[in-house]
């Protein structure tokens, strides 16, 4: 089963590979050069937004467009373990790819600028959020993927979507509170993580009532 | 040949089965049958009939807005053990396309704890279809003969078919007819095969079941629905004879000379120049397919209610 939600995000996991790749190469570049060390910060959460669009919003919506969901909930595989393996999956997925970037920017950021840990950008690519907010991102696609049925909307509303909680909501909450780092950190990622088990309790909820 | 109807097993039963699709109304209603076990049925209709929506209710892909679906006598619900009873290979044939022929079989073998494997594989071989071959190059009939084995790899109890002669070559029809034969006699399993048209079930099914507009015409088997019917053939006055029994009669063509009909029952008109005799089973079938309000249901022989309570 495991296997199967694999083979089915091949494309995803390369796709995460080769952006990592990148990532890793801007890094290489950031031990050279102090100011590619911001920009790979500042590129940080295009992980997130490729996440959502390409990992979250086909994840369902896939299937649904090319009517293969009638073969794979019509084996011996409940529609509620069928998302939950290929959610699991995939989120186990982003998390590494999270994982790896917070790691190359742990190592590039000695050889940069002091920055105030504030920053957006460094707040944003550093601790719990960045984890919490590939989540957020994946349960965002994969919902509008279940409930559009079509990959091509979900990737243009769901983008979109991000951005505005990015921008209009996070940031600006962030900015009025003015707790500390870590404080604001979990709490951030708390609510991150509600939302994702929301949209993923309505994932469930539309994939259990379509054909 | 055929079990008498009192002690008949039932693959899959119906009751009051309906299924209402929001604004565009009922796909289904009202549908009480019993498809006997260890056959060959066809489920035939014009497009629309509801042969689609009843076999998604009868494989769990859809849940019924009224009645209850019964496989070999138990509820269907959502189990993964209930999933494991039916195979069902949909309309298009879906299957992911970037999937090669043996990873195909793998994702069959590690969503059903009964799957066949070797069986599977055989099969392949048999039809010439190479394990490393992508599934998007496959030919339309290799790809129906696939979808076919991963169904017939589940082992499951009831096999439900949705159109799968639709779109094949006559070379590829005839072989996954002969593949769904040879499976059939070798596992005992029942099958339900759709289609809009009888021509191609005739020879392979001995059991029929009617729908028109979402509603049963006709279920039972082809002898006895044949024996329960007959065409009349005689003068053009034959029609107006007739009118005086409207409920008998299934269909009725009348020329300025003569009056064909198709009606219910052994009833004979006594006029000597009225010819009696049994329906084959295209003309019967082509009789309800013109009239699609008549219905054979219910009729004792046929469906009897609430027998699959009583079992």
């Amino acid at each position: 089963m495991i296997w199967f939600a694999w083979r089915q995000q091949r494309f995803q996991f390369t796709a995460a590979a080769g952006l990592l790749a990148v990532y890793t190469g801007l890094a290489v570049g950031a031990r050279f050069d102090a100011e590619l060390v911001t920009v790979t910060q500042l590129f940080a959460g295009y992980l997130t937004i490729g996440v959502c669009m390409f990992w979250g919003a086909p994840l369902v919506a896939r299937d649904i467009e090319q009517g293969t969901q009638r073969l794979a909930w019509t084996q011996s595989v409940t529609r509620g373990r069928w998302l939950a393996t290929r959610l699991g999956v995939a989120a186990l997925g982003a998390l590494a790819a999270t994982a790896v970037l917070a790691g190359l920017i742990s190592w590039v950021l000695p050889a940069g600028p002091v920055a105030d840990p504030m920053t957006w950008y460094h707040y944003e690519s550093h601790g719990v959020v960045p984890f919490a907010r590939v989540l957020l991102a994946l349960a965002l696609g994969a919902a509008l993927g279940a409930l559009t049925r079509n990959t091509h909307l979900a990737m243009a509303v769901s983008v979109p979507l991000l951005g505005i909680l990015q921008l209009g909501g996070a940031r600006r909450l962030r900015e009025s509170t003015g707790w500390d780092f870590w404080p604001l950190q979990w709490a951030e990622a708390g609510c991150y993580l509600g939302a994702a088990a929301l949209l993923t309790v309505l994932t469930y909820v539309a994939v259990r009532r379509r054909v | 040949m055929s079990p008498t109807t009192a002690n008949r097993r039932y693959a899959l039963e119906t009751t009051g089965l309906g299924r209402r699709y929001g604004r565009r109304g009922w796909a289904l209603r009202d549908c009480t049958l019993g498809i006997p076990a260890g056959r060959v049925t066809a489920l035939v209709g014009p497009n629309g009939a509801g042969k689609t929506t009843l076999l998604h209710l009868a494989v769990g892909l859809l849940t019924p807005t009224t009645g209850q679906v019964r496989v070999g006598g138990r509820p269907l619900g959502g189990r993964a053990e209930d999933l494991a009873r039916v195979a069902f290979v949909a309309q298009d044939k879906p299957l992911f396309r970037s999937f090669t022929v043996a990873e195909t079989l793998r994702f069959g073998q590690v969503t059903n704890p009964r799957f066949d494997r070797e069986l599977a594989e055989a099969r392949l071989r048999a039809h010439r279809i190479p394990p490393d071959q992508k599934v998007g190059r496959l030919s339309g009939g290799q790809r129906t003969l696939l979808a076919l084995t991963l169904a017939l790899g589940k082992r499951a109890e009831l096999l439900l078919l949705d159109e799968p002669l639709a779109d094949l070559d006559p070379l590829a029809r005839h072989e996954v007819l002969g593949a769904l034969m040879s499976a059939v006699e070798e596992g005992g399993a029942t099958v339900v095969l759709s289609s809009h048209h009888l021509t191609d079930l005739t020879e392979t099914c001995d059991h029929l079941v009617l729908l028109a507009r979402g509603r049963l015409q006709a279920c039972g088997d082809f002898d006895e629905l044949t024996a329960a019917h007959r065409i009349l053939t005689g003068p053009a006055e034959l029609a107006d004879r007739l009118a005086g029994a409207p409920g008998d009669v299934v269909h009725l063509d009348r020329t300025a000379r003569q009056t064909t009909a198709l009606v219910r029952g052994t009833r004979h008109d006594h006029h000597p120049a009225t010819v009696s005799r049994e329906p084959a089973l295209d003309e019967l079938v082509l009789g309800y397919l013109r009239n699609p309000d008549a219905t054979a249901i219910p009729r004792p022989g046929l469906v009897p209610a609430g027998e699959g309570e009583a079992r």
